[in-house]
C-alpha cells in the first residue's frame, strides 16, 4: 500500500490507457481469462492486450521441444525461478536434473488445466517474457536466463506485497507451480523430514496377488 | 495381507466397462436411465436404480483408476490422475483453490473420509427458508442410517493421531466441544493415503461399493466419456452428445457418441452439472441455474510444536470441533466448523506459502507442525450468495465468488479460533494462511497480528474440497432450479442427484449429505419408473 506511487505497475495502468485506445479488444482478455485477479483488471488488461499485439498471445502456439504445453521462453523462465524459489536445493550437485523434472511437472500441471486456466496461466507468461512489460511489471529487463537471482528474489515479494490482486494471484501462481511441483518429489524429503509411506504399507500394496487372495 | 484390485477382477469377471475414447465413432447407447457422473451422487443413484430392475448406464468423463495404481501413495500422482485440472482449478479470481475429483468414483475416491450427516439445523433451514419438502431430520434419518451401514460410516475407534489429537487438546483446554470424526472405512490401515486414492481399498468410496455392485448386476460403465450437451427438445431431453476423452485422460480425441434414456440423471457434482446445462442451453425458469454455489471456503492456520507429529500419517480427518458452527444462529454470522488437515509436502508448501529460505525454514518444520482448517458455512445469510458458475465456448465452467464483509469477518474469527486453538494445544508459534502473515509466537501477539493483516481476496490462503449448490431444491420454479425430488423444473425427463442440489452449504463434510439424499431421490424415482403409468411413457 505504501510503496504503491513508487511501483512500476502504476506506471503501466498509465501508458495502458494509450495503448487501449488503439485497437485493443478489452472484453476478451477480461472475459476470456480473468483468473488471475480483480482488483488490477484494468492494469493487467491492457498488460495482456499489449501480449496480443506483440503476437504472443497468438492461437499458433509452439511449444518447447518435449513439453506439451510451455513454450522455450516458458521453459527459460521457470528454470530461472527455480533456483531462487528454491534456494537451499540449489546448492545441490545435481540441481540442474532436479530442475528439468519440475519444469516437466509444472508442463503437466499446466497442461492438464481446463481451457480457460491453460489461457490465462499463458497470459500470464507473455506478460512475463514480453521485455516491456516484464521491465514495467517487474522491474527486470533482463532476459530471464541472464536475470540476476536477487533481482527475480525482489519481484516476487514485490509482487507478493502488491495492493494489486492480480500481482498476488501472478504470485501464488508462479511460486505454486514451482513449489508444489518440487515438494511432491522424493529428493525433496530431506528438507521436510517426510519420511514417504510407511515401508510396511508400501510392501503390503505391491505383494504379488496369486489367485487373486492374500499370501 | 496382499491388497486386491477389486475393479480389474470385476472386468476380468465380464463388467460392462468401457472407454469413451476407443468407442466406435457415431454409436448410439441405449439404457433406461443414463447418469452423468460417478460420484457420490452418481454412484448411490446407479446402485439403487439397478436393483431396481432397469438398466442403468454411467457416464464418467475422467479415467478408471483403481487400487493398484494408488499402490505408490505419491501426491504428484494423485492430482494428476485422479483431480479436476490436477488440482489446480480454482475460482475465477485466484482466491480460492478448489480440490474437485475427477474420475470414476468422483471426488469420494479422494476425500478423507469424514462422514457427518447433514445438521439439523441445516436441514430444517432448508424447510423453513427454501421451502425443501421432506428432507426435516425426521425424514432423512432413514436414509442416513441406510447409507452409514451401506458404507461402514462409524466413529472412528483408534486414537487420533498427534495432528488431530492436537485440536482436540487444544479444545479441552479453552473448554470448547470436540468430538470423534465419523468415516466411512472398513479394515482402514490408518496409514494417511486417503486424499491419494486408498490404496488398501478400505475407504468406502463409490468406486469399491455402489459401483462394483451395480455393475455386478448388469449396469454399463462408460469412461473418458464427457457429456458435451444435454440435447433437449420442448420440455424434453432428448439424448445426450458425449465426446470420448483420449489416452491422455483430458482432451476429447474427436470421438463421439449418442446416449439415449427414458430418464436422464446428472450427478456431475456442483460446478459440472450446472456447467453442462448452462453449455447446453437448457430452459432456466428461475434464472438460478450456476447461481448460489457453495464451497465452505477454507482458511487454514499451521502450529508449530516441541513435539513430532507427523501428521502426514494417519487417518487425515479423527477429531472436530463444532464450537462455532452456529456461533450467531444458523442464519446469522458466517459460522465454520474446525477440522485438521494432513502434512503432505506438496499440499503443504501451497498452504505455507513463500519462497527461498522463508519456504524452506517452514516447510522444514513439518515433522512437528499440525495444520488447523475450518469449513466455513457459507449460504445461509442473504449477504452471502456464493459462486456463480458460468461456462466459457466448450462449456468450461468459470467459477465467480463473491466476497464482501460479512465473508470476511468469518474468516477473521475463524482464523483467531483456529490460531488459538493452537497455542492452547502447546503451539510455539502458528503461521497463518496468509501472503502477509509471520510466525506468531503467543496468542498474545497472534490476536495483534490477526487484527493488521487485510482480508481480501488472494491475500487470505483459502481452500475449497466441497462444491455445493447451483441446482439448489426449492419449493417452486421460480425460486429454485429443482423441486423437491431432484426433478429439474425446465425438462421434464432429467433430474439432478448430486450435491449441486443443496440450497446452502452442509456446514459439515458433504458426503454423506450427498449419499442420504440421493439415496431418498433415487428411490422415489425407482419407485416412479417402474410404475405401469410412467414405464409406458
Amino acid at each position: 500500500m505504501r510503496s504503491i506511487n513508487n511501483q512500476p505497475h502504476k506506471e503501466v495502468a498509465v501508458s495502458g490507457d494509450t495503448m487501449d485506445s488503439q485497437t485493443i479488444d478489452r472484453r476478451a482478455f477480461l472475459g476470456g481469462s480473468l483468473r488471475l485477479g480483480v482488483a488490477g483488471a484494468a492494469t493487467l488488461s491492457v498488460v495482456g492486450a499489449g501480449a496480443s499485439l506483440s503476437g504472443c498471445g497468438g492461437n499458433a502456439v509452439q511449444t518447447a521441444d518435449g513439453f506439451s504445453y510451455l513454450r522455450p521462453d516458458d521453459v527459460v523462465l521457470f528454470s530461472a525461478l527455480c533456483p531462487v524459489v528454491l534456494s537451499r536445493a540449489a546448492q545441490e550437485a545435481d540441481f540442474e536434473n532436479t530442475v528439468a523434472q519440475i519444469v516437466q511437472r509444472i508442463d503437466a500441471l499446466a497442461f492438464n488445466l481446463d481451457a480457460p486456466n491453460r489461457k490465462t496461466v499463458y497470459q500470464l507468461l507473455d506478460l512475463l517474457n514480453m521485455r516491456v512489460t516484464r521491465w514495467l511489471t517487474t522491474g527486470i529487463g533482463a532476459n530471464w536466463q541472464d536475470a540476476a537471482p536477487e533481482d527475480i528474489a525482489a519481484f516476487l515479494a514485490k509482487w507478493r506485497d502488491s495492493s494489486i490482486g492480480l500481482f498476488n494471484v501472478g504470485y501464488r501462481a508462479l511460486t505454486k507451480f514451482v513449489s508444489a511441483s518440487y515438494f511432491s518429489l522424493p529428493d525433496s524429503r530431506a528438507y521436510t523430514g517426510y519420511p514417504g509411506p510407511q515401508p510396511w504399507a508400501l510392501q503390503a500394496t505391491r505383494l504379488p496377488t496369486p489367485n487373486g487372495g492374500g499370501k | 495381507m496382499a491388497v486386491v484390485d477389486p475393479i480389474k477382477n470385476g472386468i476380468n469377471a465380464g463388467w460392462d466397462v468401457r472407454h469413451g475414447g476407443r468407442l466406435e465413432h457415431g454409436l448410439t447407447l441405449e439404457a433406461d436411465v443414463a447418469i452423468i457422473g460417478t460420484g457420490a451422487g452418481g454412484g448411490t443413484a446407479a446402485e439403487i436404480l439397478t436393483n431396481a430392475g432397469l438398466k442403468v448406464l454411467l457416464l464418467e468423463d475422467g479415467p478408471l483408476k483403481s487400487s493398484d495404481s494408488f499402490a505408490d501413495m505419491e501426491e504428484a500422482r494423485a492430482w494428476n490422475d485422479l483431480y479436476q485440472e490436477s488440482g489446480s482449478r480454482g475460482t475465477k479470481d485466484g482466491a480460492i483453490a478448489i480440490f474437485q475429483g475427477r474420475s470414476v468414483g468422483g471426488t469420494t475416491v479422494v476425500n478423507w473420509t469424514s462422514s457427518f450427516r447433514t445438521p439439523e439445523n441445516t436441514l430444517r433451514h432448508w424447510g423453513k427458508q427454501h421451502g425443501v419438502e421432506g428432507v426435516d431430520p425426521e425424514s432423512m434419518a432413514p436414509w442416513f442410517a441406510k447409507m452409514e451401514e451401506r458404507l461402514n460410516i462409524h466413529r472412528w475407534p483408534v486414537p487420533p493421531n498427534p495432528n488431530n489429537n492436537a485440536l482436540a487438546k487444544g479444545c479441552e483446554t479453552l473448554g470448547w466441544e470436540w468430538d470423534i470424526v465419523p468415516r466411512n472405512v472398513k479394515g482402514c490401515w490408518n496409514i494417511g493415503y486417503c486424499g491419494q486414492g486408498c490404496p488398501s481399498n478400505a475407504k468406502q468410496s463409490m468406486l469399491v461399493t455402489t459401483i462394483p455392485a451395480a455393475l455386478e448386476k448388469g449396469a454399463t460403465l462408460v469412461h473418458n466419456a464427457r457429456v458435451n450437451k444435454v440435447l433437449h427438445q420442448g420440455d424434453r431431453v432428448t439424448a445426450l452428445q458425449v465426446q470420448g476423452i483420449g489416452e491422455d485422460n483430458r482432451r476429447p480425441n474427436g470421438t463421439l457418441f449418442t446416449v439415449k434414456a427414458r430418464r436422464y440423471i446428472l450427478a456431475a457434482g456442483a460446478i459440472n452439472s450446472p456447467a453442462l446445462l448452462l453449455h447446453s442451453d437448457a430452459p432456466d425458469p428461475s434464472g438460478l441455474l450456476g447461481k448460489r454455489t457453495f464451497v465452505h471456503p477454507v482458511p487454514v492456520t499451521i502450529g508449530q510444536f516441541n513435539t513430532p507429529i507427523e501428521g502426514w500419517h494417519g487417518a487425515p480427518q479423527s477429531t472436530y470441533s463444532d464450537e462455532f458452527v452456529w456461533r450467531d444462529g444458523v442464519a446469522g454470522k458466517m459460522g465454520y466448523k474446525m477440522e485438521i488437515a494432513p502434512m503432505h509436502p506438496g499440499l503443504m508448501s501451497a498452504a505455507l506459502g513463500g519462497f527461498g529460505e522463508t519456504l524452506f525454514e517452514r516447510v522444514g518444520g513439518l515433522k512437528n507442525a499440525s495444520c488447523n482448517l475450518a469449513l466455513m458455512r457459507d449460504g445461509f445469510n442473504e449477504q452471502n450468495q456464493g459462486a456463480s458458475i458460468s461456462v466459457d465456448n466448450n462449456g468450461y465452467p468459470i467459477i465467480d465468488y463473491a466476497f464482501n464483509d460479512y465473508v470476511w469477518e468469518g474468516i477473521k474469527h475463524a482464523l483467531s479460533s483456529l490460531t488459538e486453538a493452537q497455542f492452547a494445544a502447546g503451539a510455539t508459534s502458528v503461521l497463518a494462511g496468509h501472503l502477509n502473515a509471520q510466525n506468531w509466537k503467543s496468542w498474545a501477539e497472534a490476536k495483534k497480528g490477526l487484527d493488521e493483516l487485510s482480508y481480501e481476496a488472494v491475500k487470505v490462503t483459502l481452500f475449497s474440497a466441497h462444491l455445493m449448490g447451483g441446482c439448489q431444491l426449492g419449493r417452486n420454479e421460480s425460486e429454485a432450479v429443482c423441486d423437491s425430488q431432484g426433478n429439474y423444473y425446465g425438462l421434464e425427463n432429467l433430474s439432478i442427484f448430486d450435491g449441486s442440489l443443496f440450497p446452502t452449504s452442509i456446514g459439515a463434510n458433504p458426503q454423506l449429505s450427498i449419499y442420504g439424499l440421493v439415496a431418498k431421490l433415487a428411490t422415489q424415482l425407482a419407485e416412479e419408473m417402474r410404475s405401469p403409468m410412467t414405464a409406458a411413457v
